[in-house]
């Protein structure tokens, strides 16, 4: 696959350490699936290249934009830059989309839980889209770990989804926040918590979990102690 | 592409020449297709095939008693990073094959894990100690997370190929993609060709 062309369309903070990049594409990829990712290429100009992989976080039905969700890591060599640097009108290398592991192809009546840590919604939102607007059955049910209420990521769209789609279910819980504005669920997830979300729902559901590697360590973990499936379970790790 | 103002930031000791495409870290990272499984030291055990054929079965207490080396390496992940002097303690895997009684001049080796993930690796990037089953990571035993009780390493090609959590090796005379080979990941894994995806 050969590297491809993005011009940075817009540029978007969404919480403190989090910007959202659209970028559109000089070559049209076939196809998207909800889950893929890209990678991105930076080039300085002694020749020194980097690479990171991001997951989209856009619909997978606009295959002329892609959007990408992206933390700002400390001492993060692309985020940094992407974050500080990159402009509306720059260009930058991606290849994609890639990844055919960490998808959700769309069928009718699918029972999905995603569990995601921070950013780890990134690959869920493209799922969440896909669903929403292909107005499709399937029962996906959201278990979102955030730090405070400002970290919480596509917070008044996700709220909106469930309202909209009565087969879309969310549970948000705050890992690091204080104030008592928020009546809703605080620290990790509970073990408790977590079986509830896997009651009322098929034993065959597909578990989705994506975040930093203690959330997902933490969450499979408990998972496969509450006798899900360990096929059933899919991870993606920050690293 | 030049991208105005990009440079390079990580101060990390950088003495020794990185693939293509690879950044370093001091570190390591875990990086999973799926979650931890949970293994019974008791229970487990590592089973060598000649095709379809038991030769060898390993208990816990067997492998540890096979001749035990230390692996002085470096390792590249197919997702960019790399770390440099890692130390791994195991057997090497054609001791294993040896001891299994198969003659293995050539051919491939079909790996399978605990967990069900699955890796193919060619005969002659596993001869001349180039590949271990290793049980312990810088002096200690090797973390569940991180492949334990015993991992692969065949440092030599993408990690992916050095698979976590070894249950069985199947030497095998054609070749078969496994677990992420089959989701488009390259046949083979060279990190300096820069061979991740199918297409590279």
């Amino acid at each position: 696959m050969n590297w491809n062309i993005g011009n940075i369309e817009s540029i978007f903070s969404i919480s403190p350490r989090v910007k959202v990049f659209k970028l559109k594409l000089k070559n049209n990829p076939k196809k998207i699936i909800a889950g893929q990712y890209f990678d991105i290429r930076l080039t300085a100009e002694n020749g020194f290249q980097a690479q990171r992989s991001y997951s989209i976080s856009s619909s997978p039905k606009n295959l002329k934009f892609i959007e990408f969700t992206i933390s700002k890591s400390p001492n993060g060599e692309v985020s940094e830059y992407l974050h500080n640097n990159l402009q509306i009108g720059d260009k930058i290398e991606v290849k994609g989309p890639l990844g055919n592991y960490f998808n959700w192809i769309p069928t009718n009546n699918d029972q999905i839980i995603f569990f995601a840590g921070g950013t780890g919604i990134s690959p869920f939102m493209s799922m969440i889209r896909h669903k929403i607007e292909t107005q499709n059955n399937s029962k996906f049910k959201l278990m979102f770990s955030s730090r405070t209420i400002k970290d919480i990521l596509f917070f008044d769209e996700l709220n909106k989804y469930t309202i909209l789609d009565p087969s879309f279910d969310m549970k948000i819980t705050l890992t690091r926040e204080k104030s008592s504005l928020w009546k809703g669920l605080t620290g990790r997830f509970s073990i408790n918590e977590i079986e509830k979300s896997l009651h009322n729902i098929d034993k065959n559901s597909v578990n989705y979990i994506c975040g930093p590697t203690n959330f997902v360590e933490k969450i499979s973990s408990i998972i496969l102690d509450l006798g899900v499936n360990y096929d059933l379970i899919k991870t993606e790790r920050f690293g | 592409m030049i991208n105005k103002g990009f440079n390079q930031k990580n101060n990390l000791s950088n003495k020794k020449k990185l693939p293509p495409g690879q950044y370093l870290v001091d570190y390591l990272p875990i990086l999973t297709a799926g979650p931890t499984p949970k293994i019974d030291l008791k229970l487990w055990n590592l089973e060598i095939y000649d095709n379809q054929d038991l030769m060898k079965s390993f208990t816990w207490e067997k492998f540890l008693k096979l001749p035990q080396s230390e692996f002085f390496t470096d390792i590249h992940c197919v997702t960019k990073w790399s770390l440099f002097d890692t130390v791994w303690k195991g057997v090497y895997l054609e001791d294993i094959l040896e001891k299994s009684s198969i003659n293995f001049s050539s051919g491939y080796i079909y790996v399978s894990c605990y967990g069900g993930y699955t890796t193919n690796i060619p005969i002659k990037d596993i001869n001349n100690k180039k590949g271990m089953i290793a049980h312990s990571y810088n002096s200690k035993p090797l973390e569940p997370p991180h492949g334990g009780p015993a991992r692969l390493i065949v440092p030599h090609l993408y990690f992916w190929k050095s698979a976590k959590w070894i249950k069985s090796i199947h030497v095998i005379d054609k070749d078969k993609p496994g677990f992420w080979e089959s989701y488009g990941y390259h046949m083979y894994g060279d990190p300096w060709k820069e061979q991740r995806y199918y297409s590279d």
